[in-house]
């Protein structure tokens, strides 16, 4: 770290020192959504909703597409945590896209380069689908966004 | 005819013309001189201004903390004064307290004295309830059950639990096991889990060293058990905590030191938000640090339970009392404006986290979050702090969690370097037409962007300066005037007058040449220098990015740490399960 910090107690020169950054809105947007859904999202996701996701992001052909999205939308169901807008993910089919959503409806993959306008419901999350910590992000109706990491760990 | 051309002689005119051009291009040139000195000398006292004016605002900025020191450092001093004042013969009474129960120990001083003493003290302080107490103990010691109950019931009534707390601790320390367990369930009964008093931390405290025998422990664990319960069904007590914690996190955080940045701070609109990012990141090793001490800290069950009982006991005696906490939280208030050097709004956020443990009432589950964070404050062991922790373990996941996707969601990885008109004295000097990169574009085109920008700002200054064909105009028509009112006059000295004319304007012409090409061959010299000047400072603020970038990337590595040291926190109990 080369002694580029200064501890916290020390005489703090910048002037935003002293607050700590505001909570993004899709973190903390919980009031819609129930208790249970709530308690239920913060368990971990199991293995096969962690590979499906995985197997769809990769999918190119429509027909499995359709596939496993409708899987993953009856899993999601199951687990009571409420309305899934769709999940966010950082894209690897390299420049010029960045990032894509996945809805388990209609049209399901949708890519994005960077100047592209990405829904309002997704768009707080794209610098976080850029963290190599994540796999991808679910989007919730209420607004509430969750990191979901390789594991199936929910970051929340 | 020869007459007449002998008489004409243009020497004396040519002579004369060329002083006249010679003594112009010398006073043109010194001009020239003078002028690029005052342009030097403007130059060099805007950049004296500019840090002067830094240095100023540094001044300001400094005397404004000194000055919030200075005046937090009185008022401590004043504030402490007034609570002596008014809650002084309180310490009296503790103090009392804490010797009568020695003097038992002992047993070398007579019951008549320890009467007295109490009796006194009871008269002196009329709502405190630890007098009365006092005088209870005082008849139990001669068995004077009438007097030892009429006081019980009185100091019963001025604070039930504290009393009950206070005979349960004695009695304990009485070896009276049995009764110290009844006065326990008293006080225990008398507390409402959504409003705990801040007594209950000494419970917290008593109950994980097993100060109370078996029985006593069991009854605290399960009251806890129950209560803990109960109260985690609530989502909004549950978010509180992990808000708590996120705050206890934002308080690891280091302040970045912009020494070595200063031309990217200089271009980047961006770098504060770095900044803010690697500070954020910087409270995970901190967090690291600081809660491995608490889980690597020895914390057998001391060999003489009775002294951590005495220490508990001396708490509860010596310990404020409500009446005395917004004087109390004025101090903490003080006190922080003077540990963190008079920025009053990092001390407001530290004496808020600090005065939330001196608030009159919490709920189980948030106290037991404050002792988890901040044990000193309530006056809880690290061995508590412990317990706590393994008890708050989801609260403190979630929080890492949270606090880390907040600070990864604002996470910038590339920069806009904006060289503006500004960005250099010579972009000053010539006026700069401007332009932005981002670091994530190839340095070589970068530099080929800011060589195209310097041209085009260039452009019009060397083709200003360039020598013109359409210059030969007016010293022509000049001579030609002069060679043709000549001619009128006399046919031969207008032809001769054609001839010398022309050579002088052609003179002339080329001395202007000389002079033109010299402005242009200055002009194109300050763009390269200029151009150099850029691309030094373009390439400088893509090596800090860089290096920016890497420290932020290896604070944020250390997030999985955290999350380990928290997984396998050695008293917690609760473990992950999944949804589906």
């Amino acid at each position: 770290m080369s002694g580029i910090f200064r501890n916290g107690r020390g005489l703090g020169s910048a002037d935003h020192g002293g607050q700590l950054m505001p909570p993004s809105a899709g973190l903390q947007s919980m009031t819609v959504a129930d208790n249970y859904a709530l308690s239920q999202r913060k368990k971990a996701r199991n293995a096969e909703v962690v590979d499906t996701v995985l197997r769809l992001d990769s999918a190119v052909d429509q027909s499995v597409q359709k596939e496993l999205a409708d899987w993953l939308r009856d899993r999601y169901s199951e687990m009571g945590v409420g309305e899934l807008l769709g999940l966010f993910s950082k894209c690897y089919l390299g420049a010029p896209y960045v990032d894509h959503q996945i809805v388990l409806t209609g049209d399901i993959i949708q890519h994005f380069k960077p100047e592209d306008v990405v829904p309002v419901a997704f768009a707080a999350n794209r610098r976080l689908v850029q963290s190599a910590a994540y796999l991808y992000i679910e989007v919730y109706a209420d607004g509430q966004s969750i990191p979901i990491r390789a594991d199936g760990t929910p970051a929340i | 005819m020869a007459d007449v051309r002998a008489s004409v002689d243009f020497g004396p005119v040519m002579r004369a013309l060329e002083t006249v051009q010679s003594n112009l291009g010398g006073q043109i040139d010194s001009l020239g001189m003078e002028v690029g000195q005052a342009r030097q000398d403007i130059k060099n006292t805007g950049s004296e201004l500019q840090a002067l004016r830094k240095e100023f605002l540094d001044y300001v900025e400094q005397a404004t903390r000194t000055a919030n020191v200075q005046r937090s450092e009185t008022k401590v001093g004043s504030v402490k004064a007034q609570l002596d004042r008014e809650f002084g013969h309180y310490s009296v009474v503790r103090r009392s307290s804490v010797g009568m129960l020695q003097a038992f120990d002992v047993g070398n001083v007579s019951n008549n004295a320890v009467q007295a003493i109490s009796e006194e003290l009871m008269i002196q302080s009329p709502r405190y309830w630890l007098a009365p107490g006092l005088v209870a103990l005082a008849a139990w010691s001669r068995d004077d059950e009438g007097m030892a109950k009429k006081s019980i019931e009185e100091a019963f009534r001025r604070d039930r639990s504290k009393t009950s707390l206070f005979f349960a601790l004695v009695l304990r320390r009485q070896g009276r096991n049995p009764a110290a367990v009844r006065w326990l369930r008293h006080y225990l009964a008398s507390l409402d889990p959504h409003a705990l008093t801040r007594e209950f931390a000494v419970i917290l405290e008593a109950s994980s060293y097993g100060a109370f025998g078996p029985a006593g422990q069991a009854l605290v664990a399960e009251k806890m058990a129950t209560w803990v319960r109960e109260l985690r069904n609530n989502q909004e007590i549950v978010e509180s905590q992990v808000k708590n914690w996120i705050k206890e996190i934002g308080t690891r955080r280091d302040v970045v030191v912009q020494d070595g940045y200063e031309v990217l701070a200089q271009l980047a609109p961006g770098w504060s938000e770095m900044v803010q990012q690697m500070e954020s990141a910087s409270a995970l090793p901190n967090l690291i640090e600081v809660y491995q001490a608490v889980r690597d800290h020895d914390s057998s069950i001391p060999s003489t339970l009775e002294e951590q009982l005495d220490q508990i006991l001396d708490a509860l005696v010596t310990d404020y009392d409500e009446e005395e906490l917004p004087l109390r939280r004025e101090v903490v208030y003080h006190e922080a404006v003077i540990e963190e050097n008079g920025d009053l709004g990092r001390a407001q956020e530290r004496a808020d986290l600090l005065t939330k443990a001196l608030e009159q009432t919490s709920d189980v589950v948030s106290l037991q979050t404050m002792a988890a964070i901040n044990p000193e404050a309530l006056g809880v062991s690290i061995q508590t702090q412990r317990v706590a922790i393994g008890v708050g373990q989801s609260d403190f996941r979630s929080a890492v969690h949270r606090f880390v996707a907040n600070y990864r969601a604002h996470s910038v990885n590339h920069l806009d370097l904006n060289f503006d008109q500004n960005h250099s004295n010579y972009a000053q000097t010539y006026k700069f037409t401007g332009v932005t990169l981002n670091t994530a574009t190839a340095e070589a085109s970068g530099i080929e962007q800011l060589e195209q920008t310097w041209r085009t700002t260039m452009e019009s200054y060397i083709d200003a300066a360039s020598f013109k064909n359409k210059w030969y105009i007016k010293p022509g028509l000049i001579a030609g005037a002069i060679c043709l009112v000549l001619l009128i006059i006399s046919v031969v000295v207008g032809i001769v007058a054609l001839v010398v004319g022309g050579g002088a304007v052609w003179f002339l012409g080329e001395q202007e040449k000389k002079k033109c090409g010299k402005k242009v061959a200055d002009a194109e010299q300050a763009r390269d220098n200029a151009l150099a000047l850029s691309v030094q400072m373009y390439r400088d603020a893509l090596a800090q990015r860089t290096d920016a970038f890497l420290i932020y990337e290896e604070l944020d590595d250390h997030e999985a740490e955290v999350l380990r040291m928290i997984d396998t926190w050695p008293t917690a109990v609760s473990s992950s399960e999944e949804v589906a």
